[in-house]
């Protein structure tokens, strides 16, 4: 009996202390969330909200053909690219699960194979409309803004992590915390300060006798910025997995004559893979909803998900075409984060 | 990574370095030029502090400072409680449904910002309608989106983030001191107040820190729930550069970077200085030392969610 009180009591105070920390993030993220479903298939409100009477106009809008996509939908070429991409996605699990392959080899296939598919994917989406071109460019480009993290934060991780000295790698790890912490706002505004037309990186061209560039509103900024911004989130967990990963794995590959890019790409890489999976997932998905970095560096209204979404809830005021927009996006950034994870990565993960 | 090849150990150290030179040059630049005397233009005139001077006297500036300040020291008092409790609930206990209590919790971090933002935008102007129906209030004295909605949209992203850090150090906490106390008579509040608050604090600390912080730095959700009631400082700035490149906003850039550095370097400090007393500790008893000081990955906050 005594017991029994015990475990109510220790229940209890469980509840207790669970109850209102987790009502405050449900209230914050999961209604809205629901809301935002729901949302889609209202009827907009002239100067923002809704009317509560069901139709199925903004999921329409998304999802028909735009007027500008006939002359490029049916074409020879554009079939041909469908098939590629259908190739390479169909491909995809075979190359992953083909267990006959060496690690490596397999690795670069599907990561061939995944870019084939992606770029078969994106040509199609940027020719079908307007919502789909913006959603394959903002993928696009945060896949490309991954990559180039993982190309400089690896060298970096591994320059930190090699240190001898306690107080070096402590010094170089707080360097890269400072931008880690630091406004989003500020580092963003920096790049367009030192890019912009009369800017001190134009000036500094003009004094070697070169003329001035247009940099910033170009794909090349957008690129940088996404870059810049997330380079940190990337280092990081890199770091981490080097510090923890088995360095005599490594010693004993080269100690049996495994060449350097072996011991690279079938020893290191694999030790390394939490790390990378939690990297690549931290700045594919802050990339892909990046607002500061497309709106101050590359101009224009849409240029990603972030912008269409800005635009449908503070300009045009179609609040259900944004809803679904961005229901859409959640739904992608779910079933990628599900995929790209997977379950082995994702039990590290949380 | 081995001393005996030289040329990768080479090409390691010059990406290190470029890496560096990347993070921080254009950072500098900024900052430079928040000191030059042109109004206009990225071409150095001569050394100034005129910029500075004028932010003194810009009021928009100083109350948006003041409001985000405001918003929050309001957030993290709340976020520091409700996320401390939920990092003494999933760190203290077993109980059905810890792994989906765990990823309401990590829902903050995952999300993207900018669906959070015009999710909660839609959400407030719903409960704000209704309530201003159910009040009758005239579109004159309406409801409307301003200081507390930004204070509830923060503490939500704030608690989670909280609840990581102190998670993090209740781990390094030995359970059986704890349950030592109790075996002495002390109520689980008792003990609370006086084992494990006490051993906790640094990261206590830490995570209000890092959630004043992120409470003062956010920009997207704040952008959509704000309102024009409650402009904070970083909607004021964004809203200032996209009129115009002037020094006055690379003055103000450089005060928000050092602010967030001294914030991070005390957070840091407040660590260090808690690790080296536990390692002290460890010394004396029979537990394996020569655990990392400084910014331990494993006890910072940002590799906090890949850890459990």
């Amino acid at each position: 009996m005594a017991l029994v009180t015990s475990a109510q009591r220790q229940r209890r105070r469980i509840a207790a202390l669970l109850t209102p920390g987790l009502t405050w993030i449900a209230l914050a993220y999961i209604v809205p969330g629901a809301l935002i479903v729901v949302y889609s298939l209202l009827t907009p409100k002239l100067g923002g909200g809704v009317i509560w009477e069901l139709t199925g106009d903004a999921w329409d809008e998304i999802t028909s053909k735009g007027r500008r996509s006939d002359a490029d939908w049916g074409t020879l070429g554009s079939a041909a690219v469908r098939a590629l991409a259908a190739a390479a996605i169909a491909t995809l699990p075979l190359v992953a699960g083909a267990r006959y392959l060496r690690r490596s080899a397999r690795g670069a296939l599907v990561v061939a194979t995944a870019l084939g598919g992606l770029a078969g994917i994106n040509h199609l989406a940027s020719s079908y409309n307007n919502y789909t071109a913006v959603f394959a460019r903002s993928v696009v480009w945060s896949v490309w803004a991954t990559a180039v993290c993982i190309g400089l934060a690896l060298p970096l991780a591994v320059f930190i992590s090699s240190r001898r000295s306690r107080i070096t790698k402590n010094a170089l790890l707080v360097a890269v915390m400072i931008p880690f912490w630091t406004s989003m706002l500020v580092r963003t505004f920096a790049i367009r300060f030192v890019l912009s037309n009369t800017g001190p990186l134009n000036n500094a061209i003009e004094s070697l006798g070169l003329d001035r560039q247009v940099f910033l509103n170009t794909r090349f900024a957008v690129l940088l910025g996404l870059v810049y911004t997330a380079l940190p989130f990337m280092v990081l967990p890199l770091y981490a997995a080097i510090e923890r990963s088995d360095r005599a794995q490594m010693e004993a590959a080269r100690d049996l004559g495994a060449k350097p890019p072996q011991v690279f790409l079938d020893v290191f890489v694999p030790l390394i893979r939490p790390g990378l999976t939690v990297g690549s997932v931290m700045v594919f998905v802050l990339s892909v909803s990046q607002y500061l970095v497309p709106t101050l560096l590359g101009g224009g209204k849409t240029n990603m998900i972030a912008n269409l979404l800005d635009l449908q809830f503070g300009e045009a005021f179609n609040w259900p075409l944004g809803a679904a927009v961005a229901t859409l996006f959640s739904l992608i950034t779910i079933l990628s984060l599900y995929f790209v994870v997977g379950r082995r990565d994702g039990a590290d993960l949380l | 990574m081995s001393a005996t090849r030289r040329g990768p150990a080479a090409a390691i150290g010059a990406t290190a370095g470029l890496v560096y030179l990347f993070f921080y040059l254009p950072v500098f630049v900024l900052v430079l030029f928040s000191f030059n005397e042109a109004r206009t233009g990225g071409r150095w005139t001569g050394f100034t502090t005129e910029w500075y001077a004028r932010l003194a006297d810009n009021d928009q500036i100083k109350s948006a400072t003041l409001n985000s300040i405001l918003i929050a020291v309001t957030a993290t008092a709340i976020a520091v409680v409700l996320g401390t409790m939920l990092s003494l609930a999933l760190d203290r206990h077993v109980f059905r449904g810890r792994r989906a209590a765990e990823q309401v919790v990590y829902l903050p971090v995952i999300a993207p910002e900018i669906v959070t933002g015009v999710a909660l935008l839609a959400f407030f102007s719903l409960v704000l309608g209704r309530l201003n129906d159910l009040l009758g209030r005239s579109a004159a004295d309406a409801l409307r989106l301003g200081r507390p909605t930004v204070v509830i949209a923060h503490v939500a992203f704030c608690t989670a983030f909280v609840a990581l850090v102190v998670r993090s150090s209740l781990r390094n906490l030995d359970p059986a001191v704890e349950e030592a106390a109790q075996d002495l008579g002390a109520n689980p509040w008792t003990t609370f107040w006086r084992v494990t608050l006490p051993s906790i604090a640094p990261g206590v600390l830490g995570g209000a820190l890092l959630s004043f912080t992120l409470s003062l730095d956010n920009f997207v959700i704040t952008f959509f729930v704000a309102g024009p009631g409650a402009t904070t400082l970083p909607i004021e700035v964004f809203g200032q550069l996209r009129r115009t490149i002037s020094p006055e906003v690379n003055a103000i850039s450089t005060l928000i970077f050092a602010a967030s550095t001294l914030l991070l370097v005390g957070a840091l400090a407040i660590q260090a200085g808690a690790s080296k007393r536990r390692l002290r500790q460890f010394r004396q008893g029979d537990s394996p030392s020569g655990e990392a000081p400084l910014p331990d990955p494993q006890h910072s906050p940002q590799h906090t969610w890949e850890e459990t």
